[in-house]
């Protein structure tokens, strides 16, 4: 009688301690869950305003027009272009008309110049008809105008 | 009676805490994977509407970025393209693959590959986490069209 008592409180206090484990256990992956869903990724969101051709008389130039229509500032260094599907270049590559533009805050609109550009040659340069825009998981094109 | 009775109940509390013990290290470690791969992103910065293609020597390159808030492991990289296992050459890549970070991979066919042009098919591009313990995992997968 006495050994059935004894193994009884033995057992109920294990229980005792496993569910005070349990609990503790659940409000950590309730915390872990929590935290898991409230990681920060970048999601910014811009808007390509334009993407202009000129020629003058030797050399093409390209005239971006970038406005941050999200609400996080976006370093320029994330953000890529490309010119008819060829290989992206960092925005940061570029000459920015505010010096030294590194971010683009929420509401700026900033315009870009990229000169050099031979439309004599038949090179992958010549009068580019879309400009694809990517960073992050933000992506959009427009046609070259 | 007694020593009887202890032996039992120290065999099923030994039992009971050993396999609570290992739900709670296996639920622990469910919830750091899941805190992990929530930090682990890549995106593809090429134009997916005009990926270039080689019939010749089987080959792409496509840019992608780390979109996530954890650097990547450059080396574990792997790309899917059109069903088929690529072999992938990081080219020019910084030592460390950190965030908004974008490289050049070259994706070569291991077998013959020949595609027309315009063919729009399936890329998957999957990416770990630098960090182990555990490690991240992100795979992405976007209907891309070919330039050949």
């Amino acid at each position: 009688m006495a050994g059935s008592s004894v193994a009884g409180m033995i057992v109920g206090t294990v229980f005792i301690i496993i569910f005070a484990s349990a609990t503790v256990t659940l409000i950590e992956n309730v915390n872990k869950a929590q935290e898991a869903s409230a990681v920060e990724l970048p999601s910014p969101e811009l808007t390509l305003v334009s993407a202009d051709w000129t020629w003058s008389i030797t050399e093409g130039t390209m005239t971006y027009t970038i406005t941050n229509s999200g609400t996080e500032t976006v370093n320029i260094a994330h953000i890529y272009l490309s010119k008819d599907g060829n290989d992206p270049f960092s925005c940061s590559t570029l000459t920015w008309d505010s010096s030294p533009a590194i971010y683009i805050f929420p509401g700026e609109t900033i315009t870009a110049t990229e000169s050099g550009l031979d439309a004599g040659d038949d090179d992958i340069d010549d009068n580019p008809q879309t400009v694809f825009l990517a960073v992050f998981e933000y992506s959009l094109a427009v046609s070259v105008t | 009676m007694l020593m009887t009775g202890l032996i039992v109940a120290g065999l099923v509390s030994a039992v009971l805490l050993s396999t609570w013990d290992t739900i709670s290290q296996g639920l622990e470690d469910q919830g750091e994977l899941e805190i992990k791969d929530a930090k682990t992103r890549a995106s593809l910065i090429s134009d997916p509407s005009a990926i270039s293609w080689d019939n010749t020597d089987d080959r792409a390159f496509i840019y992608v970025q780390n979109s996530g808030t954890i650097s990547l492991n450059i080396a574990d990289t792997y790309v899917f393209l059109d069903g088929n296992t690529m072999t992938v050459t990081a080219i020019d890549a910084p030592e460390t693959w950190s965030k908004g970070v974008a490289i050049k991979f070259q994706i070569d066919a291991t077998t013959d590959l020949t595609f027309t042009d315009g063919t729009e098919c399936l890329l998957t591009v999957g990416v770990l986490s630098l960090s182990t313990s555990p490690t991240g995992t992100y795979s992405l997968t976007e209907v891309v069209r070919l330039d050949v």
